[in-house]
């Protein structure tokens, strides 16, 4: 049971974006992807969405190989977020999160998890404004909430959802404040429990030593590093990866390890 | 129930009552543009006068076609408008200013000049006409969506830039068709370019009405889609969308629904413009409103707007595209205004 890459390589014009690519995404854990600009981590989350076809290698999501399944049983089994494309009409708020739904088409249902899902990501008093009007942060956060959405846990008494979902974040945090990155992050680890895995592309390395269970450091389509975040998150690893020097150290205080460049 | 949820039970709600609002007017404007015209008839009159039988022919066989005609035209350039401002994700995407509507004028046209001088044609004339104006209208607008595949993204205006040199192309095929027809065919092409639902008759309304219901009715299902293609491409298959059926879907429905309309009508411009966005003005950006409300609301116009184009200088008609586009220039140009990024 997860959403797992064999061996995936991807090829795009004459560059080879993603080479040998293992990696696995177990529900329940949140993986953190990292690395420097043009790493291959966007085309990784592609590979893994399903859009994009790897040249060579397989993408499985719970055993089934994913080029099988149509778009509308992916939908079920696992979201995605993107870096988003600025909307052409005055779609609502709440209409943007209503995308977001793809299961039962009872209203009901939809509109408690809407709500819910609104609560849990800080959205809801956005309900009824026009999504073109917000700042870049909380559009974050409505797509966010619309790709939890997704994912939504059933309620022990509407229609059951069986399986594992995944969700699949593209640097969900770019353009939030500290307070909003944080709020992301509790929102993401409090959905784990119900058997969803998330994968998620993360600059901040902060917050990956902070929140991730695995972290997978990425330099020009290769897997450099996977693995808890002190094993991975090491001095020598990011200083030679992101070509600066990098200290790592771990801050009694907080109790966990802080990324500085010098 | 929270704030929230009432917001959630309340949308959707006053679309129903102006979606009624909407039947109900398009309703009344029909019977207004039965009953009135170049010779007035009075539903009494149907019955009693004596010159009832000429009446009832002028209702069934001259104003009848005539309002359905441009009523179904109304509707389909609006629904198609919707669906391509969707598709394109640029809310200045319209059938006759990307070139759409030529496309279908030329491939019209080729079938009128062609058909002149091969007899065999003319029996067909009734099929062979939409279908050229289809065919017409749906490689334009392939060509768009692929032009705009390879070349990235429309920005907002681009997607106008194209639509004049496709204009500009088919104004060549066009002119080439002219210089080759005769008179009789020459008096039709002019038709062609200014738009008039003058020329219906049943026996060639029948084989084009059906037409532009079959490919309309698709749109009306891909709602949802279109909505979601909102997203960007990609976000609209993690959402479970088959992105590129939507898009042939959607290319070929309003390229066809387009061409038969254009086959009977001609150009009738800016109808697929101005009714969307008034309907998303009112209603929002749902095209689970936006498609529907702009089938009503376009039939309107279009009605009203021949009820104009016949009655103004009666008993002499103008074209109808001269009211269409007088309304809807101005419209177009306070879109512009708008669109700018700000």
């Amino acid at each position: 049971m997860s959403l797992c890459a064999r061996d995936v390589s991807l090829s795009l014009g004459h560059s080879e974006a993603l080479a040998g690519i293992c990696l696995d995404v177990s529900p329940g854990t949140l993986t953190a992807v990292i690395g420097p600009n043009g790493a291959g981590k966007t085309s990784l989350l592609r590979v893994l969405s399903g859009e994009l076809e790897p040249s060579t290698g397989t993408v499985e999501i719970d055993g089934d190989q994913i080029d099988a399944l149509n778009p509308a049983e992916l939908a079920e089994r696992r979201s995605a977020m993107g870096q988003s494309t600025p909307l052409a009409f005055d779609f609502l708020v709440d209409e943007v999160l209503a995308m977001g739904w793809v299961q039962s088409r009872c209203r009901a249902t939809q509109c408690t998890a809407m709500c819910e899902a609104a609560r849990k990501c800080d959205i809801t008093h956005l309900f009824g404004r026009p999504f073109r009007s917000l700042s870049g942060g909380e559009r974050q956060r409505v797509h966010f909430a619309r790709a939890l959405l997704q994912v939504w846990p059933h309620s022990a008494t509407a229609n059951t959802r069986v399986g594992t979902r995944y969700m699949l974040l593209d640097e969900p945090t770019s353009s939030m404040d500290i307070a909003q990155e944080i709020l992301l992050l509790h929102v993401a680890r409090s959905v784990l429990a119900h058997s969803v895995g998330i994968l998620m592309v993360l600059h901040n390395l902060n917050l990956a030593a902070r929140f991730a269970d695995c972290v997978v450091l990425i330099d020009q389509g290769k897997i450099v590093a996977a693995g808890p975040p002190d094993r991975v998150l090491t001095n020598d690893l990011l200083s030679s990866v992101y070509r600066t020097p990098v200290l790592v150290e771990r801050h009694d205080a907080l109790g966990r390890l802080v990324v500085h460049t010098h | 129930m929270n704030s929230a949820a009432q917001v959630l039970h309340a949308r959707g709600q006053p679309a129903w009552s102006a979606h009624a609002a909407l039947a109900c007017a398009m309703l009344a404007t029909g019977v207004l543009a039965l009953l009135a015209g170049a010779v007035d008839i009075s539903i009494k009159s149907l019955f009693h006068d004596a010159d009832a039988v000429l009446q009832r022919m002028i209702l069934l066989e001259i104003r009848a076609p005539r309002v359905v005609l441009a009523a179904c035209t109304g509707a389909g350039l609006a629904v198609a408008g919707a669906a391509l401002q969707g598709l394109f994700r640029n809310p200045l995407a319209e059938p006759s200013l990307i070139g759409v509507s030529s496309g279908a004028a030329l491939g019209a046209i080729s079938v009128i000049v062609l058909g002149a001088s091969l007899p065999i044609l003319q029996p067909l004339a009734s099929y062979s006409l939409p279908i050229a104006a289809v065919a017409g209208a749906c490689l334009v607008t392939l060509f768009l969506y692929g032009f705009s595949l390879r070349y990235g993204q429309f920005g907002i205006v681009t997607i106008l830039l194209v639509g004049i040199a496709v204009n500009a192309l088919a104004a060549v095929g066009i002119g080439i068709f002219q210089y080759l027809a005769n008179d009789a065919a020459l008096r039709t092409l002019t038709f062609w370019m200014m738009g008039s639902f003058g020329r219906a008759s049943w026996d060639t309304l029948i084989p084009a009405v059906s037409l532009m219901a079959v490919s309309m009715l698709p749109l009306f299902a891909l709602t949802r889609s279109l909505d979601l293609l909102q997203l960007g491409e990609s976000e609209a298959f993690h959402l479970g969308i088959d992105v590129r059926q939507v898009k042939r879907c959607v290319i070929i429905c309003s390229a066809a629904t387009v061409g038969a309309g254009v086959a009977l009508a001609g150009i009738v411009g800016f109808v697929g413009l101005v009714v969307p966005h008034l309907i998303r003005l009112v209603l929002g950006a749902g095209h689970r409103y936006v498609i529907p409300a702009s089938a009503l609301l376009g039939a309107i116009l279009t009605m009203l707007a021949d009820l104009l184009a016949r009655t103004l200088f009666a008993p002499a008609e103008i074209p109808v595209s001269l009211i269409t586009s007088a309304l809807g220039a101005p419209f177009f140009l306070w879109l512009i205004a708008r669109a700018r990024p700000r």
